[in-house]
């Protein structure tokens, strides 16, 4: 074990490399029977998997049933597996997001938004204004390129570095970094005035 | 006011905090003086903040329990995978059953419609000659009986006893087997494997 340490010390890429052994391995242990394995397996990844999805589902119920379906997914893919494990699973959660937008591709009316009782209508009211940023962030990714918005998604919600964002994608880590910015822009441009203020 | 193009991935991983040493002091001396590429940084850190605070934080009550929900569910996959699996392989089994059984049969057939030849050709020329001595021959091709049948045909009938039990059904032994592969032509011989699964010659 000290071994390992100081190999993945001197060399990063083999940390990623021994992290996805032990994944591959915690898979093949399920396959065996060992329920316990998965269970670890997804505690590893389930946030990057939930931030992606749930971006783009409703409510709980459905975000939860992506998020599963993607563990199923790279369950039944694994031969498929070729590098992380992780950006893996985090692209086959951006197809089901993708998919999921397109399938449910329809504006929040004015009439979905929370109905409140006056008294309620001040609580109520963020929370609506929320909603809306949110829809309005939602429609403007749904308005990227594909590449742009795998990338953004891997990026922003994945937390992957460029270099797994690449390795996800099939594209060098440069690639992954000027599709980013085009994508940064884009969104800009779309979204207006609801974008925050950054300084330097 | 575009930003520098060759700038464009250090000033991406400046305006995520991942650029350092020579790197860093080297592009912000660039950032001095550039104002399109500092208006690209904020622009970038801008749109990130905004994408972030526009996902919900993640229900860690609703994770808590994830893993435990998404095993019971990969747990029925995996099942299911396997009864698949299983009922596949039975298919499959019961399949090659039946048609090694068919293949049986029919080379059994083969088997009992190439048995008669052999062994009537075999005795023609004795037949033959001691018909064609007695003056009573017809060519053995007359007698020659594609079935098999226990019926002795009259013109290759033989008196010699010990060659009469060679025709009957229950002569049918591992000899006579013998005899009648080696009577087979080679294309014959070929046809039969193939018909029990064997590559040919």
């Amino acid at each position: 074990m000290a071994w390992e340490v100081l190999m993945t010390q001197a060399r990063p890429e083999a940390a990623v490399q021994t992290e996805a052994d032990a994944d591959r391995r915690l898979v093949e242990a399920f396959r065996a029977g060992d329920r316990r394995a998965f269970e670890q397996l997804v505690r590893r990844h389930q946030r990057p998997v939930w931030a992606i999805v749930q971006r783009f589902a409703r409510d709980r119920d459905v975000a939860d049933d992506l998020a599963q379906r993607a563990f199923i997914q790279a369950l039944e893919r694994i031969a498929e597996l070729r590098g992380g494990f992780r950006p893996w699973l985090l692209r086959i959660a951006v197809n089901l997001a993708k998919n999921h937008l397109r399938d449910t591709a329809k504006l929040v009316r004015e009439d979905d938004a929370p109905q409140a009782d006056e008294g309620e209508r001040p609580q109520l009211e963020g929370a609506i204004d929320e909603a809306r940023r949110a829809q309005r962030v939602r429609q403007a990714i749904g308005e990227l390129s594909d590449r742009q918005r795998e990338v953004v998604l891997l990026r922003v919600d994945g937390a992957l570095s460029f270099a797994e964002v690449g390795e996800s994608l099939g594209i060098t880590e440069n690639n992954a970094k000027v599709t980013y910015h085009h994508a940064v822009r884009r969104l800009r441009e779309l979204l207006g005035g609801g974008v925050s203020d950054a300084a330097l | 006011m575009q930003p520098c193009e060759d700038r464009i991935p250090a000033l991406v991983d400046f305006a995520a905090g991942e650029l350092g040493g020579a790197e860093r002091v080297q592009l912000e001396r660039h950032l001095d003086a550039c104002p399109a590429c500092r208006a690209e940084v904020a622009l970038m850190r801008g749109v990130e903040t905004s994408l972030r605070e526009a996902n919900p934080p993640i229900d860690d009550l609703a994770l808590a329990s994830f893993p435990y929900r998404t095993t019971d569910r990969a747990e029925q996959f995996r099942d299911r995978s396997l009864r698949g699996m299983w009922w596949s392989l039975q298919r499959g089994a019961r399949f090659a059953l039946g048609l090694s059984g068919a293949t049986l049969a029919l080379s059994l057939v083969l088997f009992a419609s190439t048995r008669a030849p052999a062994p009537v050709a075999q005795r023609a020329p004795a037949t033959e000659s001691a018909a064609v001595a007695d003056g009573t021959s017809t060519t053995a091709e007359e007698g020659f009986d594609l079935l098999g049948t226990s019926e002795i045909h009259p013109l290759t009938a033989s008196t010699d006893s010990s060659t009469q039990g060679a025709i009957s059904d229950d002569a049918y032994d591992t000899a006579t087997l013998d005899q009648t592969l080696d009577s087979l032509s080679l294309e014959e011989l070929d046809q039969l494997a193939m018909m029990l699964g064997q590559s040919p010659s």
